[in-house]
């Protein structure tokens, strides 16, 4: 490429205004975050109200996002508004919406207003991420998102394992950030823009420079860390079990949602020129080849090391990056349908993943662990809360008519589809394993639930009003898992009309 | 109007739920005679046309990926149904006595019931492997939680091998759908598939759907689960869910892809003559009641596949008329072994059951048996015959070697259903010495002090184990002497599926 | 612009006092380390003619906020690290994976058709960098650079929350 000029001022002025308004989701979070953060302050240290001012803040936030223009895309990219942005800052906002609940009932949560504060900046970073097509934008979203996330990982002080959790992920989360500013900026030497889709422009004119390609790998390194793909996953486990049960949730799935999003663009839009092939005859240098082998990777490591597990949250946590690998297979076939079956996935799994949590929240105030002896008897216990997990847990393994179930069966045809020939033909059957290997997994913990002598008395029961807040999640997650089972168009149909 | 099977089912399942426990067995038992009788006055109806796979409801569903909410019937799904509604009636009759946690039980049996009856109905493809799948589940639960003998073992086993059946079927109804571009099984079926996506994707689909059929060397699962299960799920395992299998394997992998069947259909001949032949030899050393039982319910759906890989009008219809049968038949058996036998002794092993002189105790527990084994071992006037007569008929004309092969395994069957006959019902307890002889670990001070335990405990036989053996009974004598009430019915509609033509 | 020469020297006096900061067990020889660390950086900064960052470098990171380190750790009166063992066999590993890493990373890049190619000379930029950088900062990257202040507020309640000590 030839000489390159650096970045020229604009020049075309956006009024303050015009960026506030546009910017209005965001915004508001930053101010009820903020408002948050002062009651826990000042007021006394009642977990209820900071938390429905959470809740009416974000709210208002899914209001506005709902009102935003259909299109508008601010300083090359930095801020795009989009159906598709507008959708997932929903979705986002949704899950956000969903922890909050669960960070209230948690009992020994001290300051919650703190805890809530976090909460919502890292929203933020998930609204930053999920709205921009520019690298600039999403690598700062990340470290909005990354610190947020590593405070909330270390939050609860009592308990050793929670700062090891906190220690651990800012490590390899920090490690993370540097592998993919690394390859922003070789992806930037070269091209010399940021903006995706320029990027994109620029590669298709001529042959892919090697440091670009040094540049994609470092790039999805840094992301397979934030999606825990195998062999990026080793802060998983620790943080999933030690973290405060609310930040493992929202780490599990907001976090996660949000970085498939912009995994998607920056794959699909950004280097879609350098998209290589995954057939098992023809394979071809690019990125596919290299998501393929991440998520067949995955899928087999998380699974297998996840039968071993005797700890429901280390469970969850190596069937995280078991289904981190199902949902890469709609990256890997790329196109329309291939992206629009990842999003499908990652927000059910993301819905389910918060209600599992939510389960397990109960069952470690009641019991005080969440080994699998601790759900031991949980049907006769508390028979919804044992119904809720079953629907969750068998979800997430595949089965009908939960979400899981077609949600599998999306990704699994997109990727049978693409790749000319039934050429990912491979990928699918080792995802078809993986999931069978899962069940067995699933089983075992409704196995505990369901079968096993209640083995552990109840020591703890939680105040009234926490429990039904609790309760109330549980049963709202539990339906949504069951109705985008039964009747998924209206989710499916939302994402595929605004893929663009 | 047959689709309401599938409304009550699931309904009277939701009920079960909410309503208190004492209420539980009732509705379960409304719920699946309202069931039968809507199949019933389906089956009389003359206005229905069961000569093709003709739409009962369609209703979009998921637009976007092109599934449809699409359910149609003909004559081999109404047999089908006809044998689901039997069964489930009589498992339910004979788990009248499910005192502990019977809302759960009853929810997870109608689940699997109402399950079987979307697979029977279901004319879009997607929508007959979610029913397909949904019946796994309860299938654990009610192993796990109710079952006997090493139930937690034989319940994953049993799931792990459905859903591994289930993983093949996914990804056979994948390449269809990918391949044909739609759901709809009737399109689909005129869809010219390649033939090299039939190579594979064939057995594959065939495979997936027989493991729940129980075909060798996939078989395992089967005795094992029915041994674990409670004698309602072993009815129901038998009867239905073993049907699931071959059924959809004849409605989904032979019809969608003939080619492929005709490139595979020796090989699976093969593996099911050496199921029918396998299983019965090992039945034939077992010493556990259900344990026999449950691998004659392998050797007998042996039958089914080597029916189906027959490809022609007697060795498919002769299948169909096969799995009814052997729905009827094997529920029978489970529910003299299960609840008859093992609820009032306590043993199911044969030596323990030959000192006991059950034949005294339990009259009406020997009369079913007796009527039960003749069923199975094809005795003329019993529908086990009608069926198998039909197949081997389908067998001579297309793999005449095989004949001899499957004569030779039914009269392993004959002779291990006599054995297990003998040992159960009608041994006094006076060739104890040959007994010993024969299993060396049992003393007969064992034998004698078990027998005296037992002959105490022994309770008659209640009323709704008889309404239900009866109910069985009458369907295996009626098809026995009049099959022509079904084969009238399943010949047309296989007549219409194209891999005949 | 600088001579090669001049490129390595300041170059590998940045590594090796990045890695002194890592090994020295006296917490004030590491801060002075990364000091050092940040001149060459710095130096990197002014060879590439980015005059208005490289002192930035100087100013900010080794003067000010190194300042505020090493007075942070005089003031908690830090000792030598306790000498604990060295897993050699993991810091082996590790090195083995980082030199796979490189290894692969260069015999990947050497296939590529462009690779022997020198790099395009870069353009050269305005004199009065700092005012570009100004404009940019207010007119393209307004919105980044206000993000950043959200950044800092999350690293500033994070560092509070994490550092109080909680009372029972």
């Amino acid at each position: 490429m030839s000489v390159r000029p650096g970045p020229q001022p604009l020049n075309l002025f956006v009024s303050y205004l015009d960026l506030l308004k546009l910017a209005s989701p965001e915004a508001i979070i930053v101010l009820i975050a903020l408002a948050v953060l002062t009651i826990g302050l000042t007021g006394d240290r009642s977990r209820t109200f900071p938390g429905i001012v959470a809740v009416v803040g974000i709210v208002i936030a899914i209001w506005t996002t709902m009102r935003l223009p259909q299109h508008a895309n601010l300083f090359g990219g930095m801020l795009v508004i989009s159906p598709l942005n507008s959708l997932f800052k929903i979705v986002c906002l949704a899950l956000a919406l969903a922890t909050v609940p669960l960070a209230v009932s948690e009992k020994s949560m001290r300051n919650p207003g703190e805890y809530l504060a976090m909460l919502l900046l890292g929203t933020v970073g998930l609204l930053l991420l999920v709205g921009s097509e520019e690298l600039l934008m999403i690598f700062i979203g990340l470290e909005v998102l990354g610190l947020s996330l590593y405070v909330m990982a270390a939050f609860d002080k009592t308990d050793a394992r929670s700062a090891e959790a906190g220690l651990k992920y800012f490590l390899f989360g920090s490690t993370a950030s540097a592998f993919t500013l690394f390859g922003i900026s070789l992806v930037y030497g070269i091209s010399g823009t940021t903006a995706l889709n320029v990027i994109g422009l620029k590669l298709a004119m001529g042959s892919i420079p090697p440091l670009f390609a040094v540049g994609i790998v470092m790039t999805l390194i840094g992301f397979a860390f934030k999606i825990a793909a195998a062999p990026f996953h080793l802060w998983a486990p620790d943080v999933y079990q030690g973290a405060p049960i609310p930040s493992a949730a929202f780490i599990a799935s907001g976090s996660k949602v949000a970085a498939f999003v912009v995994l998607g663009k920056i794959v699909l839009v950004g280097f879609a020129p350098a998209h290589g092939n995954a057939a098992w005859h023809s394979m071809l240098p690019g990125w596919s080849p290299i998501l393929a082998a991440l998520a067949a990777l995955s899928i087999l490591l998380g699974n297998f090391v996840a039968l071993a597990q005797t700890n429901v949250r280390r469970l969850l946590a190596y069937s995280a990056v078991a289904h981190a690998g199902y949902t890469l297979l709609g990256l890997v076939a790329g196109g329309r349908e291939g992206f629009s079956a990842t999003l499908f996935y990652t927000t059910i799994y993301a819905l389910t993943l918060i209600g599992a949590f939510a389960v397990v929240g109960i069952v470690k105030r009641e019991t005080g662990g969440d080994d699998f002896q601790n759900f031991a008897g949980l049907a006769s216990r508390s028979p919804f809360s044992a119904a809720c997990m079953s629907v969750f847990m068998l979800s997430l393994a595949g089965l009908p008519p939960l979400a899981g179930f077609f949600g599998k069966f999306y990704l699994f045809s997109a990727a049978f589809r693409a790749g000319g020939n039934h050429g990912l033909l491979w990928l699918v059957v080792v995802a078809l394993f993986g999931s069978f290997v899962s069940l067995y997994y699933y089983l075992n913990v409704l196995k505990a639930i369901f079968v096993d002598k209640n083995a552990s008395e109840t020591r703890h029961s939680s105040p009234g009003t926490h429990r039904f807040v609790a309760n109330a999640t549980i049963a709202v997650l539990a339906a949504s898992v069951v109705l985008l089972g039964v009747l998924p168009d209206a989710l499916a149909e939302a994402i595929a009309k605004s893929v663009p | 109007m047959i689709a309401w099977t599938i409304y009550l089912t699931f309904a009277g399942a939701v009920i079960v739920l909410l309503l208190p426990r004492a209420f539980a067995r009732w509705i379960a038992l409304l719920a699946a005679t309202a069931g039968f009788v809507v199949t019933l006055v389906t089956f009389f109806r003359p206005d229905v046309d069961l000569g093709h796979f003709t739409t009962v409801v369609r209703v979009p569903w998921i637009p976007a990926l092109g599934m449809n909410y699409h359910l149609a019937l003909d004559g081999i799904s109404l047999t089908l149904i006809l044998v689901t509604g039997l069964a489930a009636i009589s498992a339910i009759l004979f788990s009248w006595d499910v005192s502990e946690r019977a809302k759960e039980f009853f929810f997870w049996l109608l689940l699997v019931v109402g399950g079987s009856y979307g697979v029977f109905l279901s004319a879009d493809l997607f929508l007959l492997f979610l029913f397909y799948e949904l019946v796994i589940v309860p299938k654990y639960f009610l192993i796990a939680i109710f079952g006997s003998t090493n139930k937690e073992y034989g319940a994953m086993k049993l799931t792990l091998y459905s859903f591994f059946g289930g993983a093949l079927v996914f990804l056979g109804v994948i390449a269809a759908y990918v391949a044909g571009g739609s759901f709809d099984i009737n399109q689909l079926s005129q869809f010219q598939f390649p033939s090299q996506l039939q190579w594979w994707a064939f057995p594959v689909l065939f495979l997936g759907f027989a493991v729940l059929a129980g075909i060798w060397p996939l078989h395992t699962w089967a005795p094992t689960g029915h041994v674990a299960a409670p004698t309602a799920g072993s009815m129901l395992l038998a009867g239905i869910v073993m049907k699931l299998g071959a059924y959809a394997a004849l409605r989904v992998a032979m019809n969608l892809f003939p080619e492929g069947f005709r490139m595979w259909r020796t090989t699976f001949a093969v593996l099911a003559v050496i199921g029918i032949v396998y299983a019965a030899a090992v039945a034939l050393r077992q010493r556990d009641l259900k344990f026999v039982i449950g691998y004659s319910s392998v050797s007998h759906m042996g039958f089914v596949l080597l029916g189906l890989t027959t490809a022609n009008v007697f060795g498919v219809s002769g299948a169909v008329l096969q799995m009814f049968s052997h729905g009827v038949i094997g529920a029978l058996l489970f529910a003299v072994a299960g609840t008859m036998i093992y609820r009032r002794t306590h043993t199911r092993d044969l030596d323990a059951l030959a000192a006991m002189n059950l034949r005294r105790a339990l009259p009406f527990a020997a009369f079913t048996f007796v009527v039960a084994s003749a069923a199975s071992m094809g005795i003329p006037g019993f529908s086990g015959f009608a069926a198998e007569i039909t197949i081997l008929i389908g067998v001579w004309k297309a793999y005449p070697a095989a004949v001899w092969v499957v004569g030779a395994g039914m009269v392993l069957v004959a002779a291990f259903t006599l054995r297990a006959l003998k040992r159960s019902f009608f041994d006094d307890g006076l060739g104890s010495a040959a007994l010993s002889a024969a299993a060396p670990g049992l003393s007969a001070g064992k034998i004698s002090e078990s027998s005296r335990d037992g002959r105490a405990a022994l309770a008659p036989i209640t009323v709704p184990e008889k309404v239900g053996a009866a109910l069985l009974m009458f369907a295996t004598v009626a098809v026995g002497f009049y099959p022509k009430i079904l084969l009238d019915r399943i010949q047309p509609a296989v007549e219409a599926m194209r891999f005949l033509r | 612009m600088m001579s090669p020469f001049l490129f390595w020297i300041f170059a590998i006096l940045m590594l090796v006092f990045g890695a002194a900061v890592i090994i020295n067990r006296n917490p004030v020889a590491s801060a002075l380390s990364l000091v050092v660390s940040f001149f060459g950086l710095a130096a990197l900064f002014l060879s590439l003619d980015a005059y208005f960052i490289g002192v930035i470098q100087v100013l900010v990171y080794a003067g000010a906020i190194m300042v505020l380190f090493l007075f942070i750790i005089m003031l908690l009166d830090l000792r030598a690290e306790e000498l604990r063992k060295i897993n050699w066999i993991a810091s082996a590993g590790g090195i083995a994976v980082a030199l796979a890493l490189m290894f692969q990373i260069f015999s990947v890049v050497e296939k590529f058709p462009a690779a022997k190619q020198s790099f395009p000379p870069l353009a050269k930029p305005a004199p009065d960098d700092v005012r570009q950088i100004g404009l940019l900062l207010f007119n393209n990257y307004t919105l980044p650079f206000q993000i950043i202040g959200i950044v800092i507020l999350v690293a500033t309640v994070g560092v509070i929350i994490l550092s109080r000590r909680e009372t029972r």
